[in-house]
């Protein structure tokens, strides 16, 4: 009785729990940076982003990378001088590998990110994402910091003053189950 | 029986370790002219942004330079005040029409990549520059003509007469095209 009790409990919870697994592959995505000025913000964003991913055993992986030339703010201007300031011509994609639970139940998905990017890879470990499932796969958002100094960044300067060391990044993302 | 199934069952979890097929940047699919960014356009962009960059300070002086030039004209008209208020007003105005010019000179000179649209606050500080270029190169030659009719004691006529209220317009949009750099509209 007691056995069967757990089983059940076991069974129920497994019912209830969303867990990712198999194979997956980015269908849509948006990421976007904002640059603080010292009296200005500068958004601009990316949907070119193309990612593949994997979750087995509890625990995923995924890769995901954008060109760096995607990313189109309202100045076009900027977006050139920012092929500069990141080393574009030498490093062409920023890749982010994503290794986290597979379980979301909690609608929450921890990931640690490794973020290769200006030709240095950093670590950016525990950012939170939003997690839902979805009819083929899978939705995530969150935000982390980008720390252009840790990736050897010359900020850009208005009036002699750099932009702030801290880049918020946004990323929001479908995933299709392949 | 159950516990032994249990522990074991905890233990492999705690001891497994998960192999991933390694992901690659080549498996996404990238095409190498998609992602490509020419070295000669970040080149050239390092040329834009050092003028560009001398280009916004002076910019900066300027503003302050046409501000005063713009101060001193309400005493321009006197020739017998004790500080000879009228060649305060002259002389900075030559000092601002330097400036300005060699503000716009770093603005001109700037190399352009061909596919660089203007758009955004670049696109209003730009247009703007029509409305304030043409007035500085007529408001100094019009500042002239008007000086010398004092000198003469001649009362200007026509556009000369109105040397200050197209400096004024210059200056509202030579203002106007520094701050849209600095704030978004």
């Amino acid at each position: 009785m007691k056995i069967i009790l757990i089983a059940l409990t076991i069974l129920s919870t497994s019912v209830q729990a969303e867990v990712l697994s198999g194979n997956y592959e980015l269908k849509k995505s948006k990421v976007d940076y904002l640059v603080t000025y010292l009296i200005k913000k500068a958004p601009a964003e990316s949907v070119e982003s193309k990612g593949k991913g994997e979750c087995k055993d509890a625990a995923c992986e995924f890769l995901i990378a954008a060109p760096v030339k995607s990313f189109v703010s309202k100045d076009s201007n900027r977006d050139l001088n920012m092929l500069g300031v990141v080393k574009g011509d030498k490093f062409p994609l920023v890749a982010v590998h994503v290794k986290s639970k597979s379980d979301i139940s909690s609608g929450k998905l921890i990931a640690d990110l490794e973020v290769d990017f200006a030709g240095i890879k950093l670590n950016y470990p525990g950012v939170v994402f939003t997690a839902t499932k979805t009819a083929d796969g899978f939705h995530v958002a969150g935000k982390f910091d980008l720390l252009l100094l840790k990736h050897k960044i010359e900020r850009p300067t208005l009036l002699g003053v750099a932009i702030d060391e801290n880049v918020p990044m946004t990323i929001e993302a479908d995933w299709k189950k392949i | 029986m159950f516990r032994k199934f249990m522990a074991t069952v905890f233990l492999v979890s705690i001891y497994s370790t998960t192999a991933f097929a390694e992901l690659s940047l080549n498996d996404l699919g990238f095409k190498k002219e998609d992602i490509k960014v020419d070295s000669k356009t970040v080149q050239m962009m390092e040329v834009r942004k050092n003028k560009l960059q001398i280009h916004q300070k002076l910019g900066l002086a300027t503003m302050a330079a046409m501000t005063a030039t713009l101060l001193l004209s309400d005493t321009a008209e006197s020739e017998d005040g004790p500080y000879n208020t009228n060649n305060a007003h002259k002389y900075a105005g030559i000092a601002t029409g330097l400036m300005y010019w060699t503000t716009a000179y770093f603005s001109l000179t700037a190399p352009k990549p061909d596919d660089m649209k203007d758009n955004g606050s670049t696109k209003i500080h730009k247009t703007l520059a029509w409305v304030h270029a043409p007035l500085m190169a007529l408001v100094p030659v019009l500042g002239y003509l008007h000086d010398q009719n004092n000198k003469k004691g001649k009362a200007s006529t026509g556009l000369v007469s109105a040397h200050g209220s197209l400096a004024t317009v210059a200056y509202a949009a030579f203002m106007a095209a520094g701050l849209t750099m600095y704030f978004d509209f």
